[in-house]
C-alpha cells in the first residue's frame, strides 16, 4: 500500500504541473485542431481521385487522422527532456535521493501527465473534430474494448523509449541530438504522421522489426477493426512484449549509468 | 522538426500521384519554396521569438531601450541563428530536384526574380510574427501564440486550391500565408491566371511590414509606461 500511495503521488504531481499552465493548453489544443484540418483538407485532394490509397478509404483515413492525433496528446510524455534537464542542471541529485524506483517514478509522473491530458486535451479534440470532420466509431468485434488498452500500452511504449533517450544524458551530458532524433524517428514511424502502409515496402519490413509502429499505427488499426481477431491479439501481445524488453533495457542501462554519474561528480 | 513536413510530403507521394490536379513536382517546388523562405527567417530573424522569454520576462528589453537606436532592428539582429539554415538548404534541394524534373526554361533573370520573391516571403513570415510578438508586451503568454501559428505555417507549404472558400480568403487577405510559398512559386511554375498575386507579394509584405513596425512601436511604449 504505501509502495502504490508513493507512486500515486508522483501521479499526482505530473497531473497538477499541467494545470498551472491552461492558456498553453488551450492553444496547444487550437495547434491540434489546425493539423487535424490541414490533414482533412490534404486526404480530400489525395482521394479525390481514389476510392482506395494505401488500404485505405478516405473515411477511415479521416477518423485514423483525428484519433491519431489526440491519441497523441494522450501518450506523448517529456520524460526524455526532463531527464536531461535534471542532469544538466544538478536536480537530478535531488531525484536520486528518492527512495524510488527511477524509471517507475518518471513513469508515473508522466502518467500523471498523460491523465490530465486525457481530459483536457485527448477528449476535447475528438468531441470537437467529430463535429467538423467525418469521424466514425471504433469498429469490428473487438475495436471498443481493446483500443482503449491498447493506447493504454502505447503510453508506456513511450514512456519506455523516451526514459531510454533520457539515460544518454548520463553518458553525454547533452542529449539534445538524441533527443530530437528519437522525437524524428517517433513522429516519423509510429504512423501518426502518416499511416505506415504508404511507406516503400522495404521501410515497412525494416518497421516490422521496430517498436515504433506499435505506439500509433498498430492501436489505430485495432480501432479502425481492420485486423483480424487474431492479429489484434498478437499486435497487443507484441506491444506488451516492447514495453517489457524496453524497460528491462531501461533498469539495466540505468545501472550503468548511475556508475558513470558518481564518476562525474567525484 | 522542419524535416517532418518534409518526410511527410516525400512518403505521400510514394502511393499518391497527384494532389487535386497538381503534380508531385510542383507540390515540391511550393513545398521548397516555403523551406526556403522560412528558413530564411529563422536563421536571421528567430531572435524575435524570444522577445517573451528572454527580453521581456529576463528583462533585457530595458536594456535595448536605453541605447539609441531602433528597438525593432536591435532586437532581430541581436543573433543569427547558423543551425536554422539546415531548412533552407532542404528548402532549395527540393526546389531543384522538381526543377530539374519539370524541364522549364529559366534564364538568368528568372532566377533573379524568384530571389526577390523569396526576400519578399521571408519578410511576410517577418511580418506576421513580429505582429504576434508584439502582442508580448501587453499580455505575455510565454509565446503559446507564436506556436498556433507556426503550426498554421503548415498551411501555407500547399496550393491554396486544396483549401476551402473560408481558409483561402483567411490565408490570402488574413494571414497572408498563401503569398509565402504558393502564390510566388507560380511564378516559375507559369500558371498565369496567378500572375497577379505574384506581383502583388512584394506588395503584401511592404504592407504588413508597415503594419508590423507599427504595431511593434505601439507595444513598446506600452512596455515603457508600465516601466516607469
Amino acid at each position: 500500500m504505501n509502495r502504490l500511495a508513493k507512486y500515486w503521488a508522483f501521479m499526482r504531481m505530473g497531473y497538477l504541473t499541467y494545470l498551472a499552465y491552461r492558456f498553453q493548453v488551450l492553444m496547444s489544443f487550437v495547434s491540434y485542431l489546425l493539423i487535424i484540418a490541414l490533414n482533412y483538407f490534404l486526404w480530400k485532394a489525395v482521394f479525390a481521385k481514389h476510392q482506395v490509397i494505401a488500404g485505405f478509404t478516405m473515411e477511415q483515413m479521416m477518423t485514423y487522422v483525428v484519433i491519431g492525433w489526440s491519441a497523441r496528446t494522450f501518450f506523448a510524455n517529456r520524460i526524455d527532456r526532463m531527464i536531461g534537464d535534471a542532469v544538466r542542471d544538478g536536480s537530478i541529485a535531488m531525484d536520486l535521493l528518492k527512495p524510488t524506483n527511477f524509471q517507475l517514478y518518471h513513469y508515473f509522473r508522466a502518467f500523471g501527465r498523460a491523465v490530465f491530458m486525457f481530459l483536457f486535451m485527448t477528449l476535447p479534440i475528438i468531441i470537437v473534430a467529430s463535429m467538423i470532420f467525418p469521424v466514425s466509431l471504433p469498429s469490428g468485434k473487438l475495436g471498443p474494448y481493446l483500443f482503449p488498452l491498447s493506447v493504454i500500452l502505447s503510453f508506456f511504449l513511450h514512456a519506455g523509449i523516451s526514459y531510454l533517450t533520457g539515460l544518454v544524458a548520463f553518458f553525454t551530458r547533452n542529449n539534445e541530438g538524441v533527443l530530437r532524433f528519437k522525437q524524428l524517428l517517433v513522429e516519423v514511424f509510429s504512423g501518426v504522421m502518416i499511416p505506415i502502409t504508404f511507406f516503400p515496402d522495404w521501410v515497412q519490413k525494416v518497421l516490422f522489426w521496430l517498436p515504433f509502429k506499435y505506439i500509433a499505427y498498430a492501436p489505430l488499426r485495432i480501432y479502425l477493426g481492420m485486423e483480424p481477431l487474431s492479429k489484434v491479439h498478437q499486435g497487443v501481445l507484441l506491444q506488451i512484449m516492447w514495453i517489457v524488453i524496453i524497460y528491462l533495457t531501461g533498469q539495466i542501462v540505468w545501472h550503468y549509468a548511475i556508475k558513470r554519474l558518481e564518476i562525474q561528480g567525484g | 522538426m522542419q524535416l517532418i513536413g518534409v518526410l511527410f510530403i516525400v512518403s505521400l507521394f510514394v502511393k499518391v500521384p497527384s494532389l487535386k490536379g497538381w503534380h508531385k513536382e510542383e507540390i515540391f517546388f511550393i513545398f521548397g519554396f516555403s523551406q526556403v523562405s522560412l528558413g530564411l527567417f529563422f536563421t536571421f530573424f528567430s531572435n524575435l521569438l524570444e522577445l517573451s522569454e528572454r527580453y521581456i520576462i529576463e528583462g533585457n528589453f530595458d536594456r535595448i531601450l536605453l541605447r539609441p537606436l531602433n528597438s525593432f532592428f536591435q532586437v532581430v539582429t541581436e543573433r543569427i541563428y547558423w543551425e536554422e539554415s539546415s531548412t533552407i538548404l532542404v528548402g532549395l534541394s527540393m526546389m531543384s530536384y522538381a526543377l530539374s524534373r519539370m524541364h522549364l526554361h529559366l534564364n538568368a533573370g528568372d532566377y533573379l526574380v524568384t530571389f526577390g520573391l523569396v526576400l519578399a516571403a521571408c519578410t511576410i513570415y517577418l511580418a506576421i510574427f513580429t505582429i504576434l510578438v508584439s502582442l508580448t508586451f501587453w499580455f505575455n503568454d510565454r509565446g503559446s501564440v507564436v506556436s498556433v501559428m507556426l503550426m498554421l505555417e503548415g498551411f501555407s507549404r500547399y496550393p491554396v486550391t486544396i483549401f476551402n472558400r473560408v481558409v483561402r480568403v483567411i490565408l490570402t487577405f488574413i494571414i497572408p500565408y498563401a503569398f509565402t510559398a504558393f502564390f510566388p512559386s507560380m511564378y516559375v511554375l507559369g500558371k498565369n491566371k496567378y500572375s497577379i498575386y505574384v506581383w502583388m507579394t512584394p506588395a503584401v509584405a511592404l504592407i504588413f511590414l508597415s503594419l508590423a513596425l507599427l504595431v511593434w512601436r505601439q507595444g513598446a511604449r506600452a512596455y515603457e509606461s508600465t516601466g516607469s
